[in-house]
């Protein structure tokens, strides 16, 4: 092709996308919903059951908008720069502006800077306390409980329950994350008078944790606390199990996924351990009735905390837009602000100052094999609680 | 005056800047939107920059990831504490990624082959280390944040997004053109002495371990410069820009292109990004047909597809000589 | 009997995991000149065959057999029909196919048992711990140093008592030498694929019980294959063999000395060594 065709064909490709805008406007009035998520790479797990939940949430809500809910996937592939070009891309191209999702934290905290600055609206339910931490605003919003509840809901009511227990040690992952889940820990500590015998810190991308392990040991510990999160906690628990750690000391996994992590590690690993989980399929609540309804009909399998998550989202988001009575962000922002619901976990409300979801977190244990009831029933909900730390406390400062 | 310009910019010059500026226009068409133009200039630089090493210097380098994280984490560190330096942050990351070449060439430039490329990659899972284990400047694993876009003074009559771009293509273009000046330079004959025959080069007088360190830095100056385009771009720098898959995507680019061509390191770039974008909406397991491209470019296309471009002009210029 | 002799003897697991792992590498790489990027995906392969074969037969052993003929297999295929081509071309061609390779494998892998990680049983034998005075060693690290030793000393017998090996060894010096004295080289080099990335296969199998078998096993195998690689000198047998165990026991020990550095402190090694000896411990110039 010689230079003037390669001309031309520019020249027409360039028309062609100055009229194609006209077109997209008259056809469609469809309500625009885009899921940010890994469905390739390393996390691709966190994408596959997102898809699942989203999908059910359009199910469920039906015609709830009066018209079609067209769900639209970005493929981050676990992958923060990439997740934030494809946010602006839409933004741009798309006039996208209801978003949800993210596979890791650093994902949710790039995207949520740009849909801030196209006053879009977006939810998510990454670990990253920042989120409505130091890094709020107006457009974002946290479905999962921060990491003080998760330490509180878990550690509290178990060493109430054990009084014997006087030592503990922890293993932490050395990232912002890790050290969040540690400050509170150490807090909870300090105040319930227990001693704090040792902390090992492991590096992200750790795989061998034996050494670990023999400090914990080696430690005279009643009980290992784990502050860390995916494939670390996977990788430690399974060395932990091996290790006969469990017939020594005590457990407790203060942030578990759920059911996907369960059904990783088997039920040989976890019986007797202790959870803390976001989410977990046996809840006993009006939300969670419903959201089994249509997801056990769709899909014919109990939900994971993916699932569950991006349902729980997608659903709020769908509701706040009806609720609004208009795509306008700011009206549907106002329609989430201090919304009280039945959500999965029980009673669900989002604060207005920091658009935190204050909903339960739940302690749960390990089941024995031979005491499971279905392939699923891998443990059993000891406790929950709603527990936040006030705003007094909070570094959120939104415009 | 014509001539003089052709004497002084050499026979094909004319015809590659061009190619340079063809393809910053014509980037946005292809790919659908400015955003994902806008990256594949940021990696065209850096696969280029690589090529400088693989093709010239003869050294296949795994540690452009940490130039190119460098580069994002230093202008975002320069910009958020002093907004003010505007573009001349730019230039701070340029310096950071020649200083870190410095370094890690001064331990690594000594040995040859497979063993240069695990020491770069020790390096490489250095930086990466080093920047999980500094929150306090790198945000750990959570990113640097907020990075604050320099004012162009384009945002009025493009718009953010697209003068945003408009230093992209600007980048892309002077960077594209100042490796090709030094591919061409003497230096750039020596770096070809060296590559063909080290033991040679070395009788013949050439300092060959100060060549190979010289290229390295300018290597990792233009992937650090790259690199923070690309977290102007993000607004932010995330860990992933130093992590080893950023290593990998660059120097598959640059060998999907042809590892002496750079024009094909911008053809490299665009091919990856292109798959990665519409492939991953139609399968979640899309990287499979990536996988079976870059086998077939290697059995059928051993020049890459730099190749194949000067192949299709080689054709066109015999067909009009043929014509003429 | 302290901590840190605790930690290195857990070291001398992991370590032999990563001699298997690696040893394959190396010889092709010696015998061949051919980097082979998929290696870490050969690791994988062997883990999710290990599994699936035991899942269906029932028995672990068939399993850890199937992760050593299935990888094997997969290797002789690819060597045949792709790798083959591109032995006279320069390194980046070979990193650009084995990575595409990797891509492929990896991906087909998660078509079949999907993303999720997979938990993989060891036989109820195996399972359980052996005490040392106060630190329990899994029983299962034991197995899995014996087994890799008895390997290790098969693969030794191989290379340095057989004709196989001898052609092998010879190769590694020349392989112009070896054709011209009549030996058909081509299937030296089938031959020796198949060893290679069936070893690497087998140590998936083995470390499957231990790690769970999931995606991202490749990635993390590749980079600990080749820095062993490298460190053991290239072409060697012994060379894996104590770089492995110099980095097992290592990353061990450092968990319990400096926690948060153990992963950094293989690359630290790798190239503190490399800064002294350049071509490795056993390197061949």
């Amino acid at each position: 092709m010689d230079r003037r065709s390669l001309l031309a064909a520019a020249g027409s490709a360039a028309a062609g996308s100055l009229l194609a805008p006209n077109f997209a406007i008259a056809q469609s009035k469809a309500f625009n919903y885009y899921s940010v998520n890994a469905f390739s790479g390393n996390f691709a797990v966190s994408g596959k059951f997102s898809d699942l939940g989203v999908r059910a949430a359009i199910k469920g809500f039906g015609n709830g908008l009066g018209r079609p809910i067209d769900y639209k996937k970005l493929d981050s592939e676990g992958n923060p720069a990439i997740a934030v070009r494809k946010v602006q891309q839409v933004i741009e191209q798309e006039k996208a502006r209801f978003f949800g999702g993210a596979a890791l934290s650093s994902e949710a905290l790039a995207i949520m800077k740009e849909v801030d600055k196209a006053k879009g609206v977006y939810i998510t339910y990454v670990g990253a306390d920042e989120v409505t931490g130091k890094d709020c605003n107006r457009s974002t919003f946290r479905w999962t409980l921060p990491t003080y509840g998760a330490v509180n809901t878990v550690m509290r009511p178990l060493i109430q329950q054990n009084p014997k227990w006087e030592k503990v040690y922890t293993i932490t992952g050395q990232y912002v994350f890790g050290e969040a889940l540690l400050r509170n820990a150490k807090a909870v500590m300090q105040e319930t008078r227990l001693e704090h015998v040792g902390n090992s810190y492991h590096s992200l991308a750790e795989k061998e944790y034996s050494g670990y392990l023999g400090n914990a040991m080696s430690s005279g510990a009643d009980v290992l606390v784990i502050l860390n999160f995916g494939a670390n906690t996977l990788d430690l628990l399974r060395q932990a199990a091996s290790f006969g750690l469990k017939q020594r000391m005590a457990v407790v996994v203060v942030w578990f996924s759920g059911l996907d992590t369960f059904q990783s590690l088997g039920a040989d690993v976890t019986e007797g351990m202790y959870f803390g989980v976001q989410y977990w399929h046996t809840l006993d609540t009006p939300g969670n009735k419903e959201f089994l309804k249509v997801y056990r009909g769709e899909f014919s399998e109990n939900p994971r905390f993916y699932s569950a998550a991006d349902y729980q989202i997608a659903t709020l988001m769908f509701d706040a837009v009806k609720r609004a009575g208009s795509d306008e962000p700011a009206a549907v922002i106002k329609a989430l602000e201090n919304h009280t619901y039945q959500g999965l976990t029980g009673e669900e409300q989002i604060r207005a100052f920091d658009h935190q979801c204050v909903k339960n977190y739940m302690l749960i244990r390990g089941k024995k094999k031979s005491a499971m009831k279905d392939a699923d029933d891998f443990a059993d909900i000891l406790y929950s609680s709603r527990a936040v730390s006030t705003r007094g406390e909070s570094e959120c400062k939104m415009a | 005056m014509l001539e003089t310009l052709r004497i002084r910019l050499g026979d094909s010059a004319g015809p590659f800047y061009l190619a340079l500026i063809a393809f910053a226009l014509l980037a946005p068409l292809v790919t659908g939107s400015v955003s994902t133009a806008g990256a594949v200039l940021v990696f065209a630089i850096a696969a280029a920059a690589c090529n400088l090493m693989l093709g010239y210097a003869g050294l296949l380098s795994f540690a452009q990831g940490s130039f190119f994280g460098v580069g994002s984490y230093v202008v975002g560190i320069t910009l958020k504490a002093h907004p003010g330096v505007g573009l001349g942050a730019l230039a701070v990351s340029v310096i950071a990624g020649m200083l870190l070449a410095l370094a890690i060439g001064a331990l690594s430039i000594r040995q040859r082959g497979i063993y240069f490329v695990m020491i770069t990659l020790a390096m490489a899972q250095l930086a990466f280390f080093a920047s999980l284990a500094l929150p306090g400047w790198t945000g750990g694993e959570n990113g640097l944040l907020d990075i604050p876009r320099p004012a162009l003074g384009l945002e009025a009559s493009l718009g953010d997004s697209r003068s945003q771009y408009a230093l992209a293509a600007m980048l892309f273009i002077a960077s594209l053109a100042f490796l090709r000046r030094v591919v061409r330079s003497p230096f750039g004959r020596s770096l070809d002495a060296v590559r063909e025959n080290e033991l040679r080069a070395q009788t013949a007088g050439f300092d060959v371990q100060r060549l190979k360190l010289v290229a390295f830095c300018i290597s990792g100056g233009l992937t650090a410069l790259a690199g923070a385009l690309y977290a102007l771009q993000l607004r932010s720098a995330p860990l992933s820009n130093i992590d080893l898959m950023t290593s990998e995507t660059i120097l598959v680019m640059a060998i999907l292109g042809g590892r002496r061509s750079l024009i094909g390191a911008a053809f490299g770039a665009l091919a990856m990004t292109l798959m990665a974008e519409q492939l991953s909406q139609l399968w979640p397991r899309w990287q499979m047909i990536v996988g079976f491209v870059l086998i077939a470019t290697v059995l059928f296309a051993p020049n890459g597809l730099g190749g194949l471009w000067a192949q299709l002009r080689s054709s066109r210029a015999a067909a009009a000589k043929e014509a003429a | 009997m302290n901590l840190y002799v605790f930690q290195a003897l857990n070291g001398l697991g992991v370590g032999m995991i990563y001699f298997l792992l690696s040893v394959g590498l190396s010889i092709i790489f010696g015998l061949l000149g051919f980097v082979n990027f998929a290696h870490g995906a050969l690791f994988l392969v062997g883990a999710y065959a290990a599994m699936f074969t035991a899942e269906q037969t029932g028995s672990f052993a068939l399993g850890l057999a199937a992760s050593f003929a299935v990888v094997a297999l997969v290797g002789v295929v690819a060597e045949r029909l792709v790798l083959r081509r591109t032995y006279k071309m320069p390194h980046e061609a070979q990193i650009l196919v084995t990575v595409g390779l990797t891509f492929i494998l990896t991906e087909t892998i998660v078509l079949f048992f999907g993303p999720q990680p997979r938990q993989v049983s060891m036989p109820d034998m195996l399972n359980g711990v052996l005490m040392l005075g106060p630190y329990p060693i899994p029983k299962y690290r034991i197995f899995i140093f014996v087994t890799c030793a008895v390997i290790g000393a098969a693969l030794w017998l191989l290379f340095e008592r057989t004709l196989f090996g001898a052609r092998v060894r010879a190769g590694n010096e020349s392989a112009e030498m070896l054709s011209l004295l009549g030996v058909k080289v081509t299937r030296v080099y089938a031959l020796t694929f198949a060893l290679g990335t069936g070893l690497a296969g087998l140590a998936g199998g083995l470390a499957a019980p231990l790690r769970g078998a999931d995606p991202s096993m490749g990635m993390e195998a590749i980079v600990i294959a080749f820095v062993v690689v490298v460190l053991g000198g290239i072409g060697s047998f012994s060379g894996p063999l104590i770089g492995g165990l110099i980095i097992g026991v290592t990353q061990s020990m450092m968990t319990a000395i400096w926690p948060e550095g153990a992963r950094l402190t293989i690359f630290l090694v790798m190239a503190a060594i490399l800064l002294v000896m350049p071509k490795g411990l056993f390197g061949r110039a």
